[in-house]
């Protein structure tokens, strides 16, 4: 059995919740980040251009003017900013109070566009750095001299490339982006429980419907069959479940109906024979008795015993089928024989009858089946028309022997059984109420043998009873073994 | 004492029926339902066995009928049913007892016999009338502490007698009593069975017990 169904409900969907906020917060962060980097980023590249416009260039020399402009942050005692500039060969045109980190010495724009990059400065400070590439500005004061140039001693040479290499302490960002973060976490797990708490009750309340069916199966005893599963509350999911369940308790409840039926009548009908074997041999024990009368008796005994066995027979032949422990295994058979054979016991009780049999045998047509189960099958339906024709009647026993199947017909004359009840002789033990008077003599398990033996060899059996006192049951068995 | 017999199934039939008539009692025996009907409406029975699964009608419905017709025979009904509800179903519609198959058939017998005696009021299995002593389970007879060896009929004539002593029993109900359906009634053989009876009661001069009746019948007494 796997676990419980809530807690493993509980369990999933709250790992599901805690991945979801998870990757939320993840993707937030990231973007936040980006987002402050990218402003910090701005930032320090108007610096560097603001920086980089009081660069000119004055007749060939770079002047520097950064004097104009604000330069406390590279002054000031903690956590100075960084600021170097430095031309084309190398050599450093100037570098702040702070500039001791060698590391961004080398920090050069790949192109002509601005290039960032992180950084340590010597503070021990995380810090971002940005390097650009520019040309000086020439003086625009001198036009004229610029035009005397152009015209007298032709173009004037652009000013050297240099660059600016700017970084600042991100501290301010990481502080933020640290709180941030905390929040996140916080928010976050906060909202984790807040949810696993929310699943909880839900999960409870979802699943209290199949409680209660559950409750309900849980409370079934074995003596109250007739329970049903009430699902008047249970959610449309379980309605199928709810309903099967039922179904098989409906089975369930008519089996063991049945079944106790079936024990009370074993138990009755073995009672009656029993009843007459007691009574006559304690009447015959009662006083002494001629030699004669002990004869009759002893033979009434038999008769009485005999009749029983062949009950025990046939009751232990259908608890076989139904147990389905009856192995069919098939030979080849002919047919004609397996009545003949199944007729030689039952001649000498048709005779004392007086009954007429016409035989319409087919020519024998071999076939493959199993012999016990077919001289089952013949011998009881046989011996239903010798039982049960009238005294004096007639039985025809007729076969068709037809590519696919064997049919048997046997037929008996004096039969008082309505059409209507007709399909009643395949349940155990039931007999029409004319047969009541040969109580004893037959107790009902024969057809019902013959149809259940039948339909283990893949075959049919049906009954007809006509209004003239014909009972008529018609037996089509496959004349090769059915497959599975 | 008569007994009608209604039992489907042959071996059972057959044997209760010769153990009741050896033992004293007439019986009339049927193995269909409707049959058994019209005997016990007709007949003159002490008591009933009744099957209950029988053709044509079954025995409960018998019962019915019977108590319906106000009929006060005693049943007693034999059957391979034996659950509390059938049992109670058995005793609720009027029957008197209840014996389920299969069974002893002495047991049956002390059933019967016990049927019979409340049939006639009698609390005690003894029958003493004067110095005459009847004991009904053995079916002894003694007068004056001797044994009087008495002929099943002769003893069934006796008992019927005196479980109706004091009282005028006619020769056709002693007949009905004592005879099945299927003896012819003559008056002329219950007078020779109690000549016999009184030969064999007043051996050594005892006083005559079984009074005529001119015209009526005969009465078991100790005087007139």
């Amino acid at each position: 059995m796997r676990g419980s169904l809530r807690t493993t409900l509980l369990v999933s969907t709250t790992l599901a919740t805690a991945a979801v906020l998870a990757a939320a917060g993840a993707v937030l962060y990231a973007l936040v980040r980006d987002g402050l980097v990218d402003q910090f980023d701005r930032a320090l590249l108007d610096k560097a251009q603001l920086l980089a416009s009081a660069v000119e260039q004055e007749r060939g020399s770079i002047d520097v003017e950064f004097d104009e402009l604000d330069m406390r942050e590279f002054q000031r005692a903690e956590h100075p900013g960084y600021l170097a500039l430095w031309q084309a060969n190398g050599a450093a045109l100037f570098r702040s109070a702070s500039s001791g980190a060698a590391d961004l010495d080398g920090f050069r724009p790949p192109g002509g566009e601005p290039a960032f990059c992180e950084a340590t400065l010597p503070g021990g400070g995380a810090a971002r750095a940005v390097a650009i590439r520019f040309t000086p500005r020439t003086d625009e004061d001198e036009p004229h001299e610029a035009e005397g140039d152009d015209s007298g001693r032709g173009a004037p040479t652009p000013g050297p490339a240099l660059t600016l290499v700017l970084a600042r302490e991100t501290a301010s960002v990481d502080t933020a982006l640290g709180r941030f973060r905390a929040t996140l976490v916080a928010v976050g797990l906060l909202a984790m429980g807040v949810s696993a708490g929310l699943l909880w009750v839900l999960v409870r309340r979802g699943l209290r419907p199949v409680e209660g069916v559950a409750g309900q199966i849980a409370g079934l005893g074995e003596q109250d069959l007739a329970a049903r599963v009430e699902a008047r509350d249970a959610p449309r999911e379980l309605g199928p479940v709810v309903d099967r369940l039922n179904e098989l308790l409906g089975r369930l409840e008519a089996a063991f109906v049945r079944e106790r039926r079936f024990g009370a009548d074993v138990a009755h009908e073995l009672r009656t024979p029993l009843a007459g074997l007691r009574s006559t041999m304690e009447v015959t024990l009662a006083c002494p008795r001629s030699g004669p009368a002990y004869e009759a008796s002893l033979q009434d005994s038999l008769r009485i015993a005999v009749r029983m066995q062949t009950m025990v027979e046939q009751l232990l032949a259908l608890a076989r089928l139904d147990a389905g422990q009856a192995d069919v295994c098939p030979e080849t058979v002919s047919p004609n024989r397996v009545i003949h054979d199944a007729w030689k016991p039952l001649a000498q009780q048709a005779d004392a009858r007086g009954l007429r049999v016409a035989w319409r045998l087919a020519e024998d047509g071999q076939m493959v089946t199993d012999p016990a189960l077919l001289g089952l099958v013949v011998r009881n339906v046989l011996e239903n028309a010798v039982v049960h024709a009238e005294k004096g009647g007639a039985a025809t026993v007729e076969t068709d022997v037809r590519p696919e199947a064997l049919s048997i017909r046997v037929t008996n004359s004096g039969s008082r059984l309505p059409q209507a009840q007709a399909d009643h002789v395949f349940e155990r033990f039931w007999r029409g109420d004319a047969a009541r008077t040969d109580a004893g003599v037959h107790c009902g398990l024969g057809l019902p043998l013959v149809k259940l033996a039948t339909e283990r060899l893949g075959g049919t059996v049906e009954v007809r009873s006509t209004a003239g006192g014909t009972f008529r049951i018609t037996v089509s068995i496959p004349r090769t073994p059915p497959s599975g | 004492m008569k007994v009608l017999l209604v039992e489907d199934y042959g071996p059972v039939r057959t044997s209760v029926a010769q153990g009741l008539r050896e033992a004293g009692f007439a019986v009339d025996a049927t193995g269909d339902g409707e049959e058994g009907l019209w005997y016990a409406q007709t007949g003159q029975y002490d008591a009933i066995v009744l099957d209950l699964m029988l053709p044509t009608l079954d025995g409960l419905t018998i019962l019915q009928r019977l108590r319906e017709q106000e009929n006060p025979v005693p049943v007693l009904i034999l059957t391979a049913k034996d659950t509390v509800g059938d049992r109670v179903r058995g005793l609720d519609r009027g029957a008197d007892d209840y014996l389920v198959k299969p069974f002893a058939f002495e047991e049956l017998l002390a059933r019967v016999r016990a049927l019979v005696r409340r049939k006639y009021e009698a609390t005690s299995p003894a029958v003493c009338i004067g110095d005459l002593e009847i004991d009904t389970p053995t079916r002894t007879v003694r007068r004056a502490g001797q044994t009087v060896d008495l002929t099943a009929r002769e003893y069934g004539i006796l008992e019927f007698l005196a479980l109706r002593a004091g009282q005028v029993v006619t020769r056709t109900e002693m007949w009905e009593h004592l005879y099945g359906f299927d003896g012819e009634p003559d008056s002329n053989v219950i007078d020779v069975y109690i000549a016999r009876l009184r030969r064999r009661l007043e051996r050594g001069k005892r006083p005559r017990l079984i009074h005529t009746r001119r015209g009526l019948g005969y009465v078991l007494g100790e005087s007139t």
